[in-house]
């Protein structure tokens, strides 16, 4: 289930500070994130700064590699360079989106990134869903936001789950295996301390206190996730996870045609795909275990997952 | 068509659209799958199969399924007879 572990390479880490500006700047800076490969260009200081920190593990390629996607974070000109400065999202030249203040580049660069690889990267049957993998098995946790997966994703992927990713969980549509996508983890509002105190020493972005979902902060995903995107996983588990305050862990199973249903409602591009979509979802509620999940306690949470039972093979 | 734990998923291949259907309307839609057929037909099938009694409520019953599945576009002009 694995491909080819890659060939020692360069990461952003062992960058200067100077070199990643000047590609960032000048042809791009390209990034391996899982299956893809990112040209990133930038002169604003927030985006570079994001890179180093929540990047610093993930490998740098030369400028002669394809990329899949070419992203421009663009500083806007004329008035709204100097007067409210905001900052535009350019995937391939274009302009998709109104610009946004300028202080919320970083976010807007994980946003628009997710967006560019949800919209068309059509050989996967795409969730929005955290997935994490342990012992060969990966648990799906599809929910809208405010349900605290990203949240309870974090918690598992410092607490003996590999990240595979927090918001795209990607199916692929010949196999069925999830090909990871490991990235930063969005943490929003009050569950950046919550992961503070869960996860001393963690590595956390600057947060961005006014953007549309209230406060957001990323959180470095774990090196060892990282330098094991190439293992594809074998889904087990999906689990609807809600967060209810003071609620003990409670754990009950979905039927499967109703599983499919909520997994078709949270997936990016069931409807692209037809009815390869439609087969790819019938492989995954065949191979998997549903179930609805209400927490409160991320210890609790945790216990929960380690005890799901396996799968026989 | 998938169907697990009596509750089915239909892809319908017209539309794009994917429906959730109970073990009743899987019964109809299975049976006119294969053709055309009368309601007394799918009506002594639905008995048949969950111990139902034939009367007016059944009726009722069968044409509101046989609506659905005509909305979904699941199954498409008079596929099914009654007797005069």
């Amino acid at each position: 289930m694995s491909a080819p572990a890659p060939a020692s390479t360069l990461t952003v880490a062992q960058l200067s500070a100077a070199d990643l500006r000047a590609r960032l700047r000048g042809p791009g800076l390209r990034l391996r994130t899982g299956p893809f490969v990112l040209a990133l260009r930038s002169t604003i200081a927030e985006v570079a700064d994001g890179v180093t920190l929540m990047y610093a593990d993930y490998p740098v390629l030369g400028p002669e590699h394809f990329a899949d996607f070419h992203i421009n974070m663009a500083e806007a000109t004329g008035w709204h360079r100097w007067v409210r400065p905001q900052v535009h999202f350019l995937p391939d030249g274009e302009a998709p989106f109104q610009p946004l203040p300028r202080h919320h580049a970083f976010p807007l660069f994980e946003w628009s990134f997710n967006w560019c690889i949800s919209g068309r990267a059509h050989d996967w049957l795409i969730l929005h869903a955290a997935v994490v993998e342990k012992d060969g098995c990966a648990a799906i946790l599809p929910a809208p936001p405010g349900s605290g997966k990203s949240t309870l994703c974090a918690g598992l992927a410092h607490r003996g789950w590999r990240l595979l990713s927090d918001e795209l969980t990607m199916i692929s549509l010949t196999d069925g295996l999830i090909t990871p996508v490991p990235r930063p983890i969005s943490l929003k509002n009050a569950s950046l301390d919550v992961m503070r105190a869960y996860v001393p020493g963690a590595v956390f972005s600057k947060s961005v206190n006014d953007t549309s979902k209230g406060v957001v902060t990323l959180m470095k995903p774990p090196a060892a996730s990282v330098a094991r995107a190439h293992e594809l996983a074998r889904p087990a588990w999906v689990v609807f996870p809600q967060y209810v305050a003071g609620a003990a862990a409670s754990l009950s199973p979905v039927a499967p045609a109703r599983a499919f249903m909520q997994l078709a409602e949270n997936s990016f591009n069931y409807n692209v795909l037809g009815a390869a979509g439609f087969d790819a979802m019938t492989g995954l509620v065949e191979r998997s275990s549903s179930y609805q999940f209400t927490y409160s306690v991320l210890d609790e949470a945790i216990a929960v997952f380690d005890a799901l039972p396996r799968p026989a093979r | 068509m998938r169907t697990w734990q009596e509750e089915t998923v239909v892809y319908n291949d017209l539309s794009g659209d994917t429906h959730l259907l109970g073990a009743p309307a899987t019964t109809l839609l299975t049976l006119l799958r294969a053709g055309r057929a009368s309601s007394a037909v799918l009506g002594a099938a639905l008995c048949s199969a969950f111990a139902l009694t034939p009367g007016e409520e059944l009726d009722g019953d069968l044409d509101e399924l046989l609506g659905q599945l005509r909305s979904f576009g699941l199954v498409d002009g008079p596929c099914w007879v009654r007797p005069c």
